[in-house]
């Protein structure tokens, strides 16, 4: 179980349930997650280690990470199949279809 | 060329197209490192001796412990309290007598790696800390030498192929005068192609592949690679197996998939179809196995 990261819904205050497959989402994936400026709920849905999730936008992977995590230490994390430098985290900003894997490194042998 | 008994004793890897005769060749004058000498090394390490990889370094300062026995197969009870790289050198030994097994009871650390993998055809990384897998990483890369990454904690396992240089610079090199196997090399540890008898080759693993450096690594590197230090640098990585636990067989899988990259990098070198540069994350609960591109981060102190 230390290999994924725990799915706490305790704390799970941004990604508000798991998508159903019917779900109809035609928000388009160019970027207008930041245009929300009249207050309108925009939700995205995301794939959250194979897990179809909807969350408000706009979104900041760090934000995501630490609504999934318990304790971040050793967790990294790959964007549509590509680590992500933990730096880019807070600039990098979630879009309608993107992959999020969420797992934790190890280093025993 | 190989003699009869290497054609019986490899005659089920020898079936195959990622080895065969040629690879088999390869593999015997190739020289492994491996650091690390727990749950990793001593089956990698096995796995590479019974392939016929004809030069294997061995290097660990610890001895053997009790604990030890839950998962580094190679030990046994008659092996308490004795040094590991000695011990798995002797076990190893009685596999094939003709493998030229080097073992260095020490601890790899900065100062001294440069030293251990200088004559490396690959790095094996068996070892179990972040500090120490950092320092093998940056010496990979100063040597231009492909390491092979695996570990494990808990039920979880994970793996990476490095090239150690960029792919840039390794398609140049994909130039045949560069590569090893010219026939105008007549020095017969690199000469793949001479018919030494391989069996009677006592040189010093020291000597192995001078003339292969830099090894020559697969055009499978589809995008520039990061390194080691890419992936943990900002990361606090604590998932080790005396803190975390581990079960013995999940540590196997690593130290196979390890074995298995290293295998067929040093059989066919840069026509080795293996995958350079994508971190696997592999889960023994589900069976589950994924794999993430590991980009150059771009203020990596070590590969940038
Ligand atoms: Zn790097």
């Amino acid at each position: 179980m230390n290999s994924m990261c725990n799915k706490d819904n305790q704390t799970n205050t941004i990604v508000t349930h798991d998508v159903k497959r019917d779900n109809k989402n035609d928000y388009g994936r160019t970027g207008e997650i930041n245009s929300d400026k009249k207050g309108e709920n925009t939700t995205i849905t995301i794939i959250v280690n194979g897990e179809g999730k909807t969350c408000s936008s706009p979104i900041s992977i760090d934000e995501l990470a630490h609504s999934y995590a318990t304790h971040m230490e050793g967790t990294a994390i790959a964007y549509n199949r590509s680590i992500l430098s933990k730096s880019q985290w807070p600039l990098t900003h979630l879009q309608d279809g993107d992959h999020i894997d969420i797992f934790t490194l190890v280093a025993g042998g | 060329m190989l003699n009869k008994d290497d054609i019986r004793r490899y005659s089920r890897q020898l079936l195959l197209n990622e080895i065969d005769e040629e690879g088999q060749s390869n593999l015997r004058s190739a020289h492994a490192v491996v650091i690390g000498l727990g749950g990793l090394g001593t089956l990698a390490s096995r796995f590479l001796v019974g392939a016929g990889v004809g030069n294997i370094t061995l290097i660990d300062g610890d001895i053997v412990e009790v604990s030890n026995l839950q998962r580094q197969v190679t030990y046994n009870e008659t092996h308490l309290g004795d040094l590991k790289a000695k011990a798995l050198s002797n076990e190893l030994h009685k596999v094939d007598p003709s493998i030229h097994i080097t073992s260095k009871s020490l601890f790899a650390c900065k100062r001294n790696l440069q030293k251990l993998i200088g004559s490396a055809t690959c790095v094996l990384d068996c070892t179990d800390s972040v500090a120490i897998r950092k320092d093998i990483n940056a010496a990979c890369i100063a040597a231009k030498k492909p390491l092979f990454i695996a570990a494990a904690s808990g039920l979880s396992w994970q793996a990476i192929n490095l090239p150690c240089h960029s792919f840039l610079a390794s398609a140049h090199q994909l130039a045949p005068s560069s590569h090893c196997t010219s026939e105008n090399h007549h020095s017969s540890e690199t000469d793949y192609s001479s018919g030494t008898d391989y069996s009677s080759q006592t040189d010093h693993a020291d000597h192995v592949n001078q003339q292969c450096q830099p090894p020559n690594v697969s055009s499978k590197v589809d995008a520039p690679c990061g390194c080691y230090d890419c992936l943990v640098a900002q990361l606090n990585v604590t998932q080790d197996c005396r803190s975390q636990g581990v079960l013995g067989p999940v540590v196997g899988i690593a130290a196979c998939h390890q074995a298995t990259q290293a295998l067929l990098f040093l059989a066919k070198r840069h026509t080795a179809t293996i995958q350079w540069g994508r971190y696997i994350v592999g889960n023994a609960i589900d069976a589950s196995v994924q794999s993430f591109h590991l980009p150059p981060s771009p203020d990596c102190k070590v590969c940038q």
